[in-house]
């Protein structure tokens, strides 16, 4: 018995010192690709920053390759990125093992919180959220010397899009009956809610529809809701996350109703519903017009070039993000508060954190996609943010740089300005 | 004798292969017994090891504590469920109403021991509930636990609203948790359960009707009774969780709650208990579980191991250690065996 028990703790000890082996080369790779600079851009600190995710999606994977590959060996910090937090609890969990490990900033694209906020300023970490003001003016109004600010999408632009796109593409008398998946919007996701707002205002502009709840309300809800209209158009709203088990039987249950022509999503829905969509107009010999949100990535380009058995691409309008502006502008927003210019390059006029936005990009047909190839390409490595764009954001090589001109840039970022840079 | 050797046991020159000699060890009840806090130990020496002593510092431990006490307390009050033999599933839906209605009284009348009291009312009616509908209308369970977490969900997500999330004062969050409410009341409920489970006839019964219900009743012991005990137990430390939940980020969110039913049952598994009960079954082993997972997560990330890979040597390192805890069927009493 004794021998078996020296052996097991042998055996023990053994798995023991593998791990800590493993662990150690972890050390090595983790994040960044290596610890220097490749362009020696900066000499000074390496800075450890946590970036903290709420999704697995084309998006993450475009942003880890970006922040990992190019933001990583040019400017010489480190990564440290998060599973899928599911709750802020998960994130304050995050974030406390980054302190630990020595993170000196956190990027967090889940919560847009105080209660984060004071943990870093707690520990004398720099905090950067995705999102707006909007949804947290304890943020806004909170002493939080060590908070850069907010970014992400123009949603005013990206509204226009969705409501433009509608004024074109809807029929005359509305009879096709409208679908619109609000995802998150009942728990609070701004860009949700702006874009599921501007698509029942696309509508009630077109038809000059009177609806019996406001707009306010109708957005928020948080069960299957027929709109109730004085013109009788079938308007159905279907709240609910499209990472969650339930979402893909619900909505397809009502596209199996066949009353549906028209399916506006305000989340990245299109690959998910792409199969029972087809099933529909196969069975009910109709089209289904789907309009979502994408990132650039094989799916949005698999998406655009499957037809769909009346010959049209199985989605008929995207709105895109170019993330790498998005990724471009918390990291700017963050080295710069690093690098100790917090007051000039993280404030705006007001002395209030900065609210950095960038305008999404719209796509409606394969040609239109042909023209953005190998824009914000993870395998390819060519970024729509690249180094001379994000050299302007940066304190280390724009000394002059101001909140205004960071915001100033973003804003110019359109498909035109895009192709001229990507040449 | 290529692939055994040798071992003397009980005076007779047996001939055991590597299986059976693993087999032997995880029989022997003491390492049933030190096995779980042992791997523990073995996590904390070698992360402190791999980051250089960083990991012994009091603020990272505190951490760990800090970060497995709120499935800590759910496991050690949940355990009085399974070592009946029960299964529920549906404590975060509890735990999430629970900490909705509280945040609700607290902002209705900024009394904060409304916070608490009703978050606990709430959990304990809630589980009550759970239990009536199962004793009483003789439905598994787990089957209640599955049909009321969808009804317990919907009506936290109505309570909630639009915003998905109702925030309460920091000022009042940051008091009971610099005042040390947490830990003196996890403390004290872990201690309560302690002694209710292993030093008290009702804490044998239930171990006893976990591993074979049938004796246990023609000895006189009653299953309706040693069920609602369990529950309420059990309510009792999803309410203070609830609590816990709210401190930890001042707020309540739909979200509150969601998946700790499985993470509950994992941290239970590594702790080294059954979640079919059985008279092994212990009050501790949930709380030894979170510890370990919480350890493993923070001490991965310090030592610098990417999250991708972080999920793959999680699984690994839980596998082994399942397996190593896992049910002996020949061995050891439970439900299976009857």
């Amino acid at each position: 018995m004794n021998k078996i028990l020296k052996r097991m703790a042998a055996g023990i000890l053994t798995g023991a010192l593998c791990l800590t082996a493993f662990a150690g080369c972890g050390s090595t790779g983790s994040g960044s690709q290596g610890g220097s600079s490749a362009d020696g851009e900066t000499t000074g600190k390496k800075f450890v920053i946590g970036v903290a995710e709420a999704q697995a999606n084309d998006e993450v994977t475009t942003r880890r390759a970006y922040f990992e590959n190019f933001i990583a060996p040019t400017y010489n910090v480190e990564f440290i990125f998060s599973e899928v937090l599911k709750d802020d609890a998960a994130v304050k969990t995050f974030i406390e093992n980054c302190i630990d490990s020595g993170a000196d900033a956190i990027i967090d694209f889940k919560s847009n919180s105080s209660q984060m906020a004071r943990l870093c300023e707690e520990n004398g970490v720099v905090y950067t959220v995705q999102g707006i003001p909007d949804m947290a003016p304890d943020l806004m109004e909170g002493e939080f010397p060590l908070f850069s600010g907010w970014s992400g999408a123009n949603n005013d632009h990206l509204a226009d899009l969705f409501r433009n796109w509608l004024e074109e593409n809807t029929s005359a008398d509305g009879s096709e009956g409208f679908l619109v998946s609000t995802s998150l919007a009942s728990q609070g996701n701004v860009q949700h809610i702006e874009v599921s707002r501007a698509i029942l205002e696309g509508l009630q502009e077109k038809y000059g529809l009177t609806y019996e709840q406001p707009i306010e309300d109708l957005v928020y809800v948080s069960e299957t809701t027929n709109v109730a209209n004085d013109k009788g158009l079938l308007i159905t709203l279907y709240p609910g996350s499209p990472n969650k088990d339930t979402w893909l039987p619900g909505i397809s249950s009502l596209l199996q109703s066949g009353k549906y022509k028209m399916f506006l999503s305000s989340g990245q829905t299109y690959n998910q519903t792409a199969t029972v969509v087809n099933e529909v107009e196969a069975a009910f010999g109709i089209d289904i017009k789907v309009a979502s949100i994408a990132a650039f990535s094989t799916t949005l380009d698999t998406a655009f070039s499957t037809l769909d058995p009346n010959g049209n691409p199985s989605v008929d309008f995207v709105t895109v993000k170019p993330s790498s502006v998005l990724n471009a502008s918390v990291f700017a927003a963050t080295y710069n508060a690093l690098n100790g210019v917090i007051d000039t390059a993280c404030r705006d006029e007001n002395g209030k954190p900065a609210n950095f936005r960038f305008n999404m990009i719209s796509i409606s047909s394969p040609e239109e996609l042909a023209k953005t190839k190998g824009w914000d390409d993870a395998e390819a490595g060519t970024w729509i943010a690249g180094k001379e764009f994000v050299d302007q954001m940066l304190v280390t090589t724009n000394p002059d740089v101001t909140a205004a001109s960071i915001n100033e840039l973003m804003a110019s970022v359109d498909v035109d300005s895009i192709a001229e840079m990507m040449g | 004798m290529t692939a055994t050797s040798s071992a003397n046991t009980s005076g007779k020159e047996l001939h055991l292969n590597w299986k059976e000699r693993v087999d032997v060890i995880r029989s022997n009840r003491w390492f049933l017994m030190a096995f779980p806090f042992a791997m523990l130990a073995l996590i904390i020496l070698i992360f402190g090891g791999a980051t250089g002593g960083n990991f012994f510092r009091v603020s990272v431990l505190k951490g760990i504590l800090s970060q497995a006490i709120i499935i800590g307390t759910c496991a050690t009050g949940v355990s009085f469920i399974y070592s009946n033999g029960n299964l529920d599933i549906s404590i975060g839906a509890v735990l999430g109403m629970g900490a909705t209605l509280g945040v609700l009284a607290y902002n209705a009348t900024n009394i904060t021991p409304l916070l608490i009291l009703v978050s606990v009312g709430v959990s304990l009616g809630l589980m009550a509930f759970n239990c009536t509908m199962s004793v009483v209308c003789h439905i598994k369970t787990i089957t209640v636990a599955i049909v009321v977490t969808q009804i317990y969900s919907a009506i936290t997500t109505l309570l909630i609203g639009g915003a998905g999330t109702i925030d309460i004062a920091y000022e009042t969050s940051s008091m009971l948790e610099d005042g040390g409410f947490r830990y003196i009341a996890f403390f004290g409920y872990f201690i309560l359960c302690l002694v209710v489970y292993h030093f008290t006839r009702i804490g044998r019964e239930l171990r006893f009707l976990g591993g074979n219900e049938t004796c246990a009743q023609q000895t006189g012991m009653s299953s309706g009774k040693a069920t609602y005990v369990s529950f309420l137990m059990a309510g009792l430390g999803v309410g203070l969780a609830a609590v816990f939940s709210v401190i930890d980020v001042s707020a309540v969110s739909v979200e509150t709650g969601s998946g700790l039913g499985m993470d509950v049952m994992l941290a239970t598994v590594l702790g080294g208990m059954s979640i079919f009960g059985g008279s092994r079954s212990n009050a501790y082993a949930g709380l030894i579980g979170a510890l370990t997972v919480a350890a493993l997560n923070k001490g991965l990330l310090m030592v610098g191991v990417p999250s991708a890979f972080i999920q793959g040597i999680r699984g690994v390192i839980f596998l082994a250690l399942v397996y190593m805890n896992s049910e002996r069927r020949d061995l050891l009493p439970s439900r299976m065996q009857f």
